[in-house]
């Protein structure tokens, strides 16, 4: 079959987007990592449902929130972390809070420009690199705890700026 | 929701997202933000943004379907909280983690003991040490006329120094660098490239050819649009101004794939004579021809004993040989012929330098009309004795009017009696004027002019070997080792202008090309070579099929021997 273009695209760019919600209702991101690969999978097989030029996220907001129901159930009951209420709670905030993805990443974006220099590497490290934290400890040779709490500034300072620079935008 | 609830949230998902997280903060992560919106919209805002900086960072897990071939799995032995964000992770990121890791690892450990670990006020982040400081990856082992240097020192670089991790650009010339890993390089300007690691470059702009060795493989190139991974080869790339990239395998195997790739899709692998091409806006990789002939992948002509052409021209004894490679200065031609003798080039308007792979080694690169540059000898040697030959391997990308190989000459003819006038000249070698046919002109001991032309417009884009031969009795054209043309003449005269210009015709002085026809050459010139003595058709013959494919081997010296004892 072939696969159009705006599909690929739309599928490509809402990847984060859709991570963001799992992760948010899994808890857990190796978890997060797998059932995003599943629901990709059945996104890529349920194309054609699809309609193009209706709402992709909603769209792929559903799928990835029936591979969690499937996740959870393929775990025993007593490993749960939480029920389906709090399931339910938190799929309704991530989709609220994601009508302003988009705009906060641009911002982040911005940020991460202004972010001062050796926070903007503890970051890159973390991220770029996927170092864990031993093992960026060892190569800046600082100590964990150092490093830990570098990187929760870092993290911080950038919620701050991306909230600060969002609210700028919401009242100008 | 409390401050304090607040903190707590951040703080368990911070542990979340570190892979530090138990079952029991799990446990509690739940209870603090159940039946508490403001507590769950902190929590899910954390959760995005570190869903952003992945995704900015590279980092997300690569698409991956049944129906299409998976990208190679990265199999790791065990599970950390971070592996299987990194299966199938994406080629851009495994690059930046060689690099990263490998720059991290090279530090000095002095410039990272610094009193921030023992004092918790302080910021914790290290700086990156100064250029000086870091690890040497390798050292510029040849320059020519180039203009190297350090972005970050602004220091220029040159043949012998050292070169470190970092950024640098480079605006004339041609450098070539050997890496401690075992790879070299050759780069062309303008260029501008950082080195992440020993085995990872950015190349944000101009051309670079690689020779990696097996101690080298894994040896990575990123340019603006394309990932180029190394498997053991020889490959060039060339970043234009447009961001567009292309990559040339001469030898081995390489992996593109383009930045802009849709996310199942894979590298694509390039085999010895394959290339590609990823436009500034490029998803898929667009193959095209190699071009062997775009790309130095060399600063030094093969010597002598190495090709079998050069050996033979050498043992010819020639007074003016200029093979054509460039020099340290980047100005100077060397003359490799008996004489001597000093030549330069004008090519101020070329914004690249003007070599590029030759018929043997490199070659003179002239752009024409538009470019005007070209080379002189200022002291041309002149031949005295009636006999001269002039031989060049050339190449033609168009035939701008009287296009020049070589001319010694200053001679305006007179319109009434076509009779020459001015200084004189012995040769006037190259194209004839629009029509484009080669041709030879000469003035013999009688000052008469004669002029030989070829029947056929000269082909272009491909080389051929020219020569022309005065013996004393007659002036013979060839081409390809046959003869295109003969007069006879009476000896070779021998006034003329001190200067010989190569690629275009000089004013009387030297001083310029000529205002009226500077027939400036567009294409290649290489091993321009003349002779004293008048080389036989044979001989012609011989210097022809020692370049061609059955005969280009290294030749050895009984078959030198015999070539040049040939009556």
């Amino acid at each position: 079959m072939v696969r159009s273009e705006e599909f690929l695209q739309l599928l490509t760019k809402s990847q984060s987007r859709i991570y963001a919600y799992i992760l948010s209702l899994v808890f857990d991101p190796d978890q997060a990592d797998d059932i995003l690969q599943q629901a990709n999978a059945v996104m890529w097989k349920q194309e054609e449902k699809f309609q193009l030029g209706t709402n992709f996220i909603a769209w792929s907001f559903r799928i990835a929130y029936f591979q969690i129901l499937d996740h959870r159930r393929k775990q025993q009951r007593d490993r749960l972390l939480f029920d389906d209420d709090l399931l339910n709670q938190l799929s309704a905030t991530a989709i609220t809070s994601d009508e302003t993805f988009e705009r906060r990443h641009r911002l982040l974006r911005l940020c991460l420009d202004r972010l001062p220099e050796r926070q903007r590497t503890l970051i890159r490290l973390r991220y770029t690199a996927g170092e864990h934290l031993e093992s960026i400890a060892k190569i800046v040779k600082l100590n964990v705890n150092a490093v830990k709490q570098g990187l929760f500034r870092a993290r911080n300072a950038l919620i701050r700026c991306v909230e600060s620079q969002f609210a700028e935008e919401q009242s100008s | 929701m409390n401050q304090t609830t607040e903190e707590k949230i951040v703080s368990l998902v911070e542990s979340m997202i570190d892979g530090e997280m138990t079952g029991m903060m799990r446990q509690e992560l739940a209870v603090l933000v159940h039946d508490d919106l403001e507590a769950r919209a902190l929590y899910i805002k954390q959760c995005q943004l570190h869903a952003m900086l992945a995704w900015e960072h590279g980092i997300l897990p690569s698409v991956e379907f049944e129906s299409l071939p998976a990208p190679s799995p990265v199999k790791r032995a065990g599970r950390s909280h971070f592996s299987t964000r990194y299966i199938g992770i994406s080629l851009a990121a495994m690059l930046i983690l060689v690099g990263v890791v490998a720059f991290w690892a090279n530090r000095s450990t002095t410039s990272f003991n610094t009193e921030i670990a023992g004092n918790p006020s302080s910021d914790p982040l290290p700086r990156i040490p100064p250029w000086e400081s870091r690890q040497p990856i390798g050292r510029v082992v040849k320059s020519h006329g180039a203009r190297l240097v350090s972005s970050e020192t602004k220091l220029p670089l040159e043949r012998g120094d050292l070169i470190r991790l970092g950024e640098y650009t480079l605006d004339s010339g041609l450098i070539e660098l050997s890496f401690d890993v075992g790879a070299t390089a050759v780069i062309e300007a303008p260029a501008s490239f950082e080195f992440k690691s020993q085995m990872l470059m950015v190349l944000n702009r101009g051309i670079l050819s690689a020779h990696v060795g097996p101690t080298g493989k894994g040896f990575s190139v990123l340019t603006p649009t394309a990932n180029v991974i190394d498997h053991g080869t020889e490959f060039a790339v060339e970043v234009f101004d447009d961001t567009g990239s292309e990559v040339h395998v001469f030898e081995g195997e390489v992996d593109v794939r383009p930045k802009m790739a849709p996310p199942m899709t894979t590298a694509v692998r390039l085999l010895t004579d394959q290339a590609t091409r990823i436009s500034s806006v490029g998803r898929i990789p667009q193959g095209i021809d190699i071009a062997r002939e775009r790309f130095i992948r060399k600063l030094t002509e093969p010597s002598d004993g190495q090709h079998r052409y050069s050996g033979m021209i050498e043992l010819l004894h020639p007074v003016t040989y200029l093979r054509m490679a460039s020099s340290t200065d980047g100005g100077a031609l060397a003359d490799s012929g008996t004489g001597n003798t000093p030549a330069f080039l004008c090519c101020d308007q070329m914004t690249s330098p003007p070599f590029a792979p030759g018929r043997v080694g490199q070659s003179l690169r002239l752009g024409g009309p538009s470019t005007a540059s070209y080379a002189s000898i200022p002291k041309f040697p002149r031949a005295m004795h009636n006999l001269i030959t002039v031989c060049a391997w050339v190449k033609a990308e168009s035939r701008p009017r009287w296009a020049a190989i070589a001319k010694h000459w200053a001679i305006e003819l007179d319109l009434t009696t076509d009779e020459p006038h001015g200084l004189g000249g012995q040769f006037h070698f190259g194209l004839n004027e629009d029509s484009g046919e080669l041709e030879v002109q000469i003035l013999d001991a009688n000052g008469k002019r004669i002029q030989i032309r070829d029947s056929v417009p000269f082909p272009l884009h491909q080389w051929n070997h020219v020569a022309f031969v005065v013996d004393g009795d007659s002036v013979t054209l060839f081409r390809n080792g046959k003869a295109v043309g003969s007069q006879p003449c009476v000896g070779l005269g021998t006034t003329g202008p001190d200067a010989l210009g190569i690629g275009a015709k000089l004013l009387p002085d030297g001083s310029a090309p000529d205002e009226r026809n500077p027939g400036f050459w567009h294409g290649r010139i290489d091993e321009l070579a003349i002779f004293h003595q008048a080389l036989t058709p044979d001989q012609i013959l011989s210097l022809f099929e020692s370049c061609q494919p059955e005969t280009k081997l290294l030749g050895n010296e009984r078959d030198l021997l015999q070539f040049v004892q040939k009556p």
